[in-house]
């Protein structure tokens, strides 16, 4: 058995608004080991960026709440910590890319100075030392020039450099853990191979666990180890990605898979998943997915299921597969 | 041109010599930058730099390239929202790119455009009803007319009548993409101009879209310029693709050649580049180096060249022609 | 076939959600924030009972404001007269009630047309850009130039005294800060996807300026214009304080506490209570015109 980097169990994060208590984040159970990466799918408003902000503990700016469960990692609840032992995480042991660099880069500081500083808070550098690494890295992520670009504002670069130089910061201290949440989306096509490209041998040479968020199922297929995919706050389904590709259980993991035009494929229509995201004022009673799902029985809509074992390495949160005993309770 | 005769239903079967509906002839659009106090020293932004392409009625062409590559700009030039540089368009085998403002409006009827962000695409200030019927306004429908056609136009898009009063903010993302298109429907255009119009949007959502404007092209005989960055998306909806990079089309065919048989190297890399979802399929990859160039200071020679695995010597000196390499296939490259 | 049914029991469920969104309004959403806010709300009242007293002032008040009565020649406040009477022994109170009525006039035309006369310059300048606008900016920047109350003074120098001059003078002054809101909201809304969108169905320009634009400036017109009231108030009292407005014994209170300043150190409530009537109305205002901000402004909202 692997060694297990990040244990999700059981989280809740509910934001509290105008219109009550939003439950983004509602009851996630995810385990990341050592090595492997995890994609998290979904679709918008499904709890999947809400999850990794969790476990960043990157909530207070907004009026989000973790309301309980608890977040292992490497054996320690990140919840009990502090805010200061949680920046000693943060950026060290784990790192954390988003999807638009941009607004993660401090446009005033120069982009070796960003690097530098994180180096030498989390490694303990000295400035030289520091500054190497930070062009180091800079190479290692294929930036050309990087003793140059070391003394550039990120406002001089394109967007696929700048998401280069947030993978060089979050890759800069080693990190066990990297939380990368909707990494390429806001990229081309040709720049995203190159940053998967990128963070695929970056994961080889390091051993990194990746926890990946997209809603792309074309990159899951190429990067993930596991996948997990979200609904309405909650775990629908989680399996290897072989199986999830080649037998998905679950009506809207299948929907989904339906619906996503395929490359050399000439199909004259996609299979689509009828209505809408549920918004949390909408939300239904029973199985979240009921109102959009085509094998709707009866006792989805008074009753939500629970995430069960299917199949060994392969669970499901659907009626269809409930066992008799539970639908008896 | 003017002599192409103009067939007004052109399924009459037997030899297929239709005009096309529209047809763009080296089209240009440069913005000026860095005017300067002086006036001097102009320099441009090739936006769009010597495309043409036709597009027949009733076939839906898509167009694709990255960010920057022009694609836009030719859609908003095709719907005169800006005014080309320098090319001509051709609509049902009349000029329209030399029409001022007052001529080009009435003509308007005829184009509608679908836009990317349904969010900002309508009024939040005003009801469904009012978005859909504006068209209607614009080109004097009467009132009970368009009363009618508006609870009918939503009806068409899979909405319903009742949703006429509402506003725009009580509605999800695809939703208002379907007002959208419903808006797009009301003056009975020939030609919808659809500039990325799902990729805003959720995947199963869409799909969708996708679906809807699949059944609405066959439903009223729609003819369709596709703009989208995922190849994907474009390959389902498209009969012809052109691919754009730096404000030129660099490869323009039928679907199957171009996605079967990619002939330029950026084709190939972009192809290359799209991941699958599919986890047994482990492809060779063409992974492309560096940036696409700015297009303020584009590459000399074939604008291709700095990220081409192939280039030559004579990429970097001299600008590709485009070549008819198969019938209907047409490549702008050295190589061929 | 029982799938059937049972999807259509689940899309009457969604649907019944949908509708009860469906009394969401502008309006009622305006609202849901407006009340919100104490203060604002507050001011709101105030403004409205101010109204009323304009509307139906010298029927409400105690005393004639023009009632000579020279046994009772500046007197404190009393039961009879709450206010105290002034040098003519006419009661202050009553005079405030009317004078309602003339300041609540003269800042509501002056804005009025400073407001409508900006908007339109603004629109022009904003959406059609170019020299037009550069011509209408540059006098706009002319106008700031002054210190509001010495632009009025010039503009009544030239015209002569008198409040009807009054309410051109602030109008004029006011014209520019409309154009310049105006204009950079209908730069923002110029550059919208639905504008361009509007655009693209062959709108003309003034279908796009009237139905999309306009009214999407109409909010921070709203807002302005509620405090510009204020400020237009205070500007004509200062005016008439300096006799340049209205003129004794119309009971302005500008030129209430003027007549009064005399009897500062004898009489101190002969000032004391138009000044009170200024800024409790200059202030109504400006609350009112902040509380309207907070709920109108569509980058406060969500």
């Amino acid at each position: 058995m692997a060694e297990t980097m990040l244990k999700i169990e059981d989280l809740k994060t509910y934001f509290y608004g105008d219109d009550g208590v939003v439950k983004a984040v509602d009851g996630v159970t995810i385990t990341i080991n050592k090595g492997e990466t995890v994609g998290v799918v979904g679709e918008s408003g499904c709890g999947k960026s809400v999850t990794s902000l969790s476990v960043m503990r990157l909530l207070h700016d907004t009026p989000g709440e973790i309301v309980d469960g608890s977040i292992e990692f490497q054996g320690k609840n990140l919840l009990s910590f502090s805010e200061k032992e949680m920046r000693q995480i943060r950026g060290n042991e784990v790192a954390m890319i988003f999807q638009e660099p941009m607004t993660s880069l401090n446009p005033v500081y120069k982009i070796g100075k960003q690097l530098e500083e994180a180096i030498q808070l989390h490694l303990k550098y000295d400035k030289q030392k520091a500054r190497e690494h930070a062009i180091q890295m800079l190479k290692l992520v294929g930036i050309p020039r990087s003793d140059e670009i070391v003394n550039e504002f990120p406002y001089q670069l394109s967007g696929g450099m700048r998401q280069r130089v947030m993978i060089a910061m979050a890759m800069a201290c080693r990190p066990k853990l990297l939380i990368a949440d909707e990494p390429t989306t806001a990229l081309d096509v040709t720049i995203q191979a190159q940053i998967l490209d990128l963070m695929r041998t970056l994961r080889e040479e390091s051993e990194t666990s990746i926890m990946l968020i997209t809603h792309d199922l074309g990159v899951v297929a190429e990067m993930c180890d596991r996948v997990v995919v979200m609904y309405a706050g909650k775990v629908v389904e989680e399996t290897d990605v072989y199986t999830l590709f080649e037998d998905p259980k679950h009506p809207y993991t299948r929907g989904l898979i339906g619906s996503v035009p395929k490359l050399g494929k000439n199909a004259n229509r996609l299979d689509s998943i009828p209505g809408n995201v549920p918004t949390p004022s909408n939300m239904p009673k029973g199985c979240k997915f009921a109102p959009r799902c085509s094998n709707v029985l009866k006792v989805c809509l008074e009753k939500e299921p629970v995430l069960e074992k299917v199949e060994a390495n392969h669970t499901c949160r659907c009626w269809l597969y409930q066992n008799t005993e539970t639908v008896g309770v | 041109m003017q002599m192409l005769a103009i067939s007004e239903h052109g399924d009459c079967g037997g030899v297929k010599m239709e005009a096309p509906l529209l047809e763009v002839k080296n089209l240009k659009k440069y913005f000026s930058i860095n005017k300067g106090l002086l006036g001097r020293k102009k320099k441009f932004v090739k936006a769009v730099d010597d495309v043409s392409f036709t597009i027949k009625k009733g076939e839906t062409l898509g167009l694709v390239g990255e960010s920057g590559c022009g694609k836009s700009t030719t859609g908003r030039m095709l719907m005169r929202l800006l005014d080309p540089t320098e090319g001509q368009i051709y609509f049902e085998g009349k000029e329209i790119s030399n029409l001022n403002d007052n001529q080009i409006r009435s003509l308007r009827k005829d184009f509608q455009m679908v836009f990317q962000d349904p969010y900002a695409s309508l009024n939040p200030r005003m009801k469904v009803r009012e978005i859909v019927s504006e068209p209607m306004v614009i080109h004097g429908i009467p009132k009970e007319e368009r009363m009618e056609r508006v609870e009918k136009l939503l009806t068409v898009v899979g909405l319903s009548a009742y949703h006429a009063d509402r506003y725009p903010h009580e509605f999800s993302g695809g939703q208002r993409q379907r007002i959208g298109i419903a808006r797009a429907l009301a003056v009975n255009p020939k030609l919808i101009i659809a500039d990325e119009p799902v990729s805003a949007l959720d995947v199963s959502i869409q799909s969708q879209i996708l679906n809807l404007l699949k059944d609405l092209q066959e439903e009223f005989e729609l003819t369709y310029l596709f703009i989208a960055h995922d190849l994907s998306v474009v390959e389902h909806i498209s009969d012809r693709v052109g691919v754009m990079y730096l404000g030129k089309i660099v490869e323009l065919a039928d679907k199957q050649s171009l996605y079967q048989n990619p002939k330029h190297p950026y084709t190939k890399a972009l192809l290359s580049a799209v991941p699958i979802p599919n986890p047994r399929l482990k492809r060779e990859r063409i992974i492309l180096k560096g940036d696409i160039p700015s297009p303020s200071n584009p590459p000399s020679g074939c604008t291709f060249h700095t990220r081409c695995p192939l280039a030559t010597e004579e990429c970097r000196n001299k600008i590709p022609q485009v070549k008819e390499i198969n019938p209907g296939h047409y490549v702008s490259c050295h190589l061929f | 076939m029982a799938n059937v049914e049972l999807r259509e029991e689940v899309s009457t469920q969604t649907t019944i959600k949908l509708d009860k969104l469906s009394n969401k309004t502008p309006f009622s959403e305006f609202w849901r924030k407006f009340k919100k806010q104490r203060l604002a709300l507050a001011a709101g009242v105030f403004v409205i009972l101010l109204i009323v007293l304009a509307l139906f002032g010298p029927a409400v008040a105690p005393y004639s404001s023009e009632e000579f009565d020279y046994e009772h020649v500046l007197e404190g406040p009393s039961l009879t007269h709450w206010a105290g009477t002034d040098a003519y022994g006419r009661d202050i109170f009553s005079r405030i009630i009317e004078g309602t009525r003339i300041s609540l006039f003269v800042g509501l035309l002056s804005v009025l047309l400073g407001a409508a006369g900006g908007t339109v310059l603004g629109l022009i300048s904003g959406y059609y850009g170019k020299w037009l606008d550069s011509i209408i900016m540059r006098i706009c920047d002319v106008l700031f130039a002054f210190p509001g109350i010495l632009l009025a003074i010039g503009i009544i120098a030239i015209l002569g005294p008198g409040l009807g001059n009054v309410v051109i003078a602030i109008a004029i002054f006011s014209v520019p800060i409309f154009a310049r809101i105006v204009r950079s909201n209908t730069l923002a809304l110029k550059s919208t996807v639905y504008v361009e969108a509007t655009r693209s169905m062959g709108a003309k320009d003034r279908r796009m300026i009237w139905k999309h634009i306009f009214p999407g400036t109409a909010s921070s017109i709203i807002v302005y214009f509620t405090m510009r009231i204020g400020s237009a108030i205070l500007t004509a009292a200062s005016l008439s304080f300096l006799g340049l407005g209205a003129q004794p014994p119309t009971p302005e209170w500008g030129a209430m506490l003027s007549s009064g300043r005399d009897y500062l150190n004898t009489a101190p409530h002969v000032t004391f209570f138009p000044g009170i009537a200024i800024f409790l109305t200059v202030l109504a205002f400006n609350l009112l015109g902040d509380g309207l901000r907070d709920a109108l402004d569509p980058k406060i909202k969500d």
